[in-house]
């Protein structure tokens, strides 16, 4: 067990003992090895579950709106509402902030375990690594992973195997947490600048080309939305039968208008996480298009979410001097992006 | 014969000589995953059959979508009135076929097929027409994964339920196949110029590698599954086995089994219109709303709760058989890693 | 083999207002094939889902009786994108049916049996069809006494006024509308249906009940029978839940191990009570 693990269980113990919380949420082992999973504990001895390794890519911000959605009209009897602990990374603790800008959370109903990030490690390269091989069991050795699978077992650098989202992570470090773990932290990376700028040189037609070959793979199981932490409308609009803004089937023209909305309701308050890139069964490369609007947000409004919560976001807020060139001569963007 | 060798190297050939009067899938590459894909006949590539990629354990989509696509028209309509009724009846082969994909589709048949109460007799004939045109040919599993539980649930890893031909991958490149039902008969005739006799090696061949899986597959504890979760419907094991649960559907959506699906209609605004049916899941919170307000299920634990108890419980008795095929799908493709092995197994246990 | 997603086409005969909200509103419905009409064999208990090609299906219960032939009767209360579309339908629309669907009310079993009839609100609808039914003249004989009691928040909003009058004038059937509480113009029974029904105290003797109503009306009616001798068999009640296919294809429905379009609507409340509460 490495130092870490140790300091979050006897912290996590410590918010138990001193009532501080009603639950925490944290990961443990899971079932496929090498994952690790959420993990919701209910009391001090439950800590001894929780894990800390480079497989915790969960964010787990994503449990909270439901925690505390309000079901009815407020009739100011209801009971306190329930303290979470919760152990949050860098790009987690932004969805957290964002979620409490939008008053889905209450922050000080939230006690924020941060543990400074070195990076995730993706299932995918790590598998491809190995040739595809059933991984049995990998383990964390300094820069490097013991990997067995199959017969073998090798060791992989980190570096070569970590999920793109946190090789180009600007903010590896959860500001504003409770309880701060002591962990190193990755050095900040471009933020995917590259991969945007790559894709947003294509001509117009090559993105559009790009997209829909993504979005045909898209079986609109909608397990993109539910890892989202800020996706937490009731009704989403894609199942909303009045109006009906989209049909429900795979047929690519409804995919790529699924997709195309919820990135663009996320202008402003996706913190780039890649949850939904991980859920999605098929693979699909949404990264490329959820940066592409983050730095397209970043870039027109001087707006990064996730960490100011008195900051107004940028897709309720109408300032006189906002751009309107995108309107009036929208092929002026095309040329200068 | 009813058992005929494929020689290495010549699997191609086969695909593309069947591609001449069906519509041939197979596994193929799609971005990062394998999923069926036509590589010979209608819809395919010329050069389709490279696409074939045999080596990985199971597809990410089960074979369910090659009968019961996730988006199907039912018919066409104009200004209030039916016009054309869709009619699937191309030919087809499903090869590459895993045994628990393939047992998958004799409990489809149940459902699709005549209602099994009394007097009420519905088919579903977009499904029975798909399937009366397909033709299965199944490939065993030499290396079953680590997620795969087949032979707990009433599986084989070289199990025949549901498939037309069985294909086993012998040590010498080539391939067994056995016809198991007269419409695999009747394909392996067709082509019977492709192959050859099996030696007695080969046939013994086959029985070392289906023992040998099946001695790989890892136990889950699936025994009276249907006692102990009756059992267990109100326990408190629900919540916390559960409570990580992101209701994204991703399970009922590889699962091949898994078969609710919505009913809409899309109008192009000019009086003309198509009403589908697409997949849907008992996981979303909407499925079971009512247009009251009330909902049956609001909570996610009743609804993953549903759809365990549906495949260990209710379908044992309403379908005569467990519609969990331990293909292992959902626990690979699960967010959060929510094991449907470890549910069941939890199920009555003490805390 | 017959496809059973084919909208059977009808036309809109007439629009009826049933109730002082407006919401609720009685569609009769002539089949365009005289085929269809004569295949369109029923009883009273089963629904259909009404089609509305570009805008959806809704399943309701029907309201008619199949002694009244040549078309059917839809009592509709507007909730959502179907039945709103179908309250704004005028006589002469063309329309689709899917149907019959369902077990019917246990007619086998009610066979020379008293029938206690429980209702309440919107959920009337299927019970006009077994009381039309067990009214007619050549079917009256084969039932024993039947008691109804049938009750509204207010008088306006009790379906089937004509009926109504028609049933309580009548000596074959002891109806016993109700209201919940009283109303100027109003010289019939005032009380809950559950009440109502404690009050009138029927036998339970050779009786069997048919319980349609409210979640909560359900809820409180169920004790007073029990406690009247009912046995749980011969309970009768009719679910509602959320459907689609409404032939037990699309899972939606599926409640425990049945299938609330195909093993129900109607279900002895022993049975229900082997379900999970989920409904």
């Amino acid at each position: 067990m490495n130092d870490i693990t140790r300091e979050i269980r006897s912290a996590v113990a410590g918010l138990f003992e001193e009532k501080r919380i009603d639950r925490f949420i944290g990961h443990e082992k899971g079932s496929v090895p090498p994952r690790s999973r959420p993990a919701f504990l209910s009391r001090a001895e439950d800590a001894e579950r929780l894990v800390w390794d480079g497989f915790c890519s969960n964010n787990l911000a994503v449990y909270l709106p439901e925690i505390y959605r309000r079901q009815g009209p407020k009739k100011g009897n209801e009971p306190p509402l329930p303290r979470t602990g919760l152990l949050l990374k860098g790009c987690d603790m932004r969805s957290l902030i964002a979620l409490a800008k939008e008053r889905q959370v209450p922050r000080e109903n939230v006690v924020v375990v941060g543990v400074p990030c070195a990076g995730m490690v993706s299932l995918r390269k790590l598998s491809a690594a190995v040739g595809g091989e059933e991984i049995l069991d990998a383990m964390e050795e300094g820069d490097g992973l013991r990997v067995t699978a199959g017969v073998r077992t090798v060791t992989v650098r980190r570096e070569d195997v970590l999920e793109d989202s946190c090789l180009s992570c600007r903010h590896p470090v959860p500001e504003g947490a409770d309880v701060t773990i002591k962990a190193k932290a990755r050095p900040a990376g471009d933020g995917g600048d590259a991969v945007v700028a790559a894709f947003a040189a294509l001509a117009r037609t090559e993105r559009w080309a790009a997209f829909r070959v993504e979005m045909s793979r898209c079986i609109r199981c909608y397990a993109c939305r539910q890892a989202c932490p800020t996706c937490y409308c009731k009704v989403c609009f894609a199942e909303d039968n009045n109006p009906g803004w989209l049909g429900g089937g795979s047929e690519v023209t409804d995919a790529m208008l699924f997709h195309l909305i919820r990135i663009y309701h996320q202008a402003g308050r996706c913190v780039e996480c890649d949850a939904c890139v991980r859920a999605c069964p098929m693979g699909i490369d949404l990264r490329t298009f959820t940066r592409k609007m983050a730095a397209d947000v970043r870039q027109m409004f001087g707006f990064t979410p996730g960490f100011d919560i008195k900051e107004k976001p940028p897709l309720c807020t109408f300032r006189e001097d906002d751009g309107q060139a995108f309107i009036t001569d929208p092929d002026a963007k095309e040329r200068s992006s | 014969m009813k058992e005929a060798i494929l020689s290495k190297g010549r699997l191609e050939e086969f695909l593309g000589a069947m591609g001449n009067t069906a519509a041939v899938y197979a596994p193929v590459e799609s971005g990062q995953n394998i999923v069926f894909g036509a590589v010979s006949g209608p819809g395919a590539a010329s050069d389709g059959v490279r696409s074939l990629r045999l080596g990985a354990s199971n597809t990410r989509l089960s074979v369910k979508g090659l009968f019961f696509p996730q988006r199907e028209p039912l018919f066409s309509f104009r200004d209030d009135a039916v016009k054309a009724v869709a009619e699937p009846k191309a030919p087809l082969v499903a090869f590459g076929v895993r045994p628990c994909d393939a047992m998958a589709l004799t409990f489809l048949d149940k459902v699709f097929g005549p209602a099994r109460v009394g007097s009420l007799k519905h088919e579903d004939p977009y499904y029975l027409a798909r399937r009366g045109a397909g033709t299965v040919i199944s490939l065993g599993c030499n290396k079953p994964c680590s997620t795969c539980f087949c032979t707990s649930v009433g599986g084989h890893p070289f199990g025949i339920a549901g498939t037309d031909v069985l294909a086993t991958e012998l040590p010498d490149g080539s391939l067994l196949l056995e016809a198991v039902t007269e419409k695999g008969q009747a394909l392996l005739d067709r082509h019977a110029g492709l192959f050859s006799a099996p030696s007695s090696a080969q046939l013994d061949d086959k029985g070392r590698i289906s023992r040998a899986a099946e001695a790989a597959v890892r136990p889950v504890h699936a025994a009276d599954a249907k006692a102990r979760a009756d059992a267990a419907f109100d326990s408190a094991v629900w919540e916390a086995l559960t409570s990580s649960c992101l209701g994204c559907g991703a399970c009922t959506f590889v699962c091949p089994t898994c078969h609710c699906f919505d009913i809409s209609d899309e109008t192009g605004g000019n009086g003309e219109g198509v009403r589908l049916r697409s997949w849907d899941s008992c996981q979303y919170p909407l499925f079971t709303a009512h247009a009251s307000g009330h909902n049956p299920r609001p909570a996610r634990r009743q609804r993953m709760r549903q759809r365990v108890m549906h495949k260990f419980s209710y379908t044992p008795e309403t379908a005569g058989m467990v519609s969990c095929m331990g293909c292992g799908r959902c626990v690979a493709v699960c967010p959060v890693n929510l094991d449907i092995r470890e549910i069941v197994a939890a199920l009555g246990a003490k805390p | 083999m017959t496809n059973p997603y084919l909208p059977i086409p009808v036309t809109i005969e007439e629009v009826t207002v049933e109730n002082d909200l407006g919401d609720i509103k009685t569609f009769r419905l002539g089949f365009d094939r005289p085929e269809d009409a004569e295949g369109f064999q029923y009883l009273p208990g089963q629904f259909a889902e009404l089609s509305v090609l570009g805008t959806g299906e809704s399943p309701i219960g029907i309201a008619s009786s199949p002694t009244e032939k040549g078309h059917l009767l839809f009592s509709v209360k507007r909730m959502g994108l179907v039945t709103s579309e179908l309250h704004a339908s005028a006589p002469g629309r063309k329309m689709g049916v899917r149907g019959p669907m369902g077990h019917p009310f246990p007619w086998d079993r009610l066979e020379g049996k008293n029938v206690l009839i429980v209702s309440g609100g919107f959920a009337f609808t299927t019970l006009r069809s077994a009381i039309t039914y067990m009214m007619h003249d050549g079917n009256r004989r084969r039932f024993g006494r039947i008691t109804a009691v049938y009750g509204a928040r207010e008088p306006g909003e009790l379906l089937y006024k004509d009926p109504i009058r028609q049933w309580q004038a009548s000596p074959q059937i002891t109806f016993v509308p109700t209201i919940d509480r009283p109303k100027d113009g109003w010289t019939g029974r005032v009380g809950l249906v559950p009440n109502v029904v404690k009050e009138l105290a029927p036998s339970a003797d050779g009786t069997l009940a048919l319980v349609c109503g409210p979640p909560i009306m359900i809820r409180f009616t169920i004790p007073v029978l029990l406690e009247l001798g009912f046995s749980k068999e011969d309970i009768i009640l009719s679910l509602e839940n959320r459907m689609k296919c409404g032939i037990g294809k699309c899972g939606r429905c599926n409640v425990g191990t049945r299938y609330v379009c195909l093993d129900g609507p109607v279900f002895t409340y022993a049975q229900l009570e082997k379900l999970p509460p989920e409904y």
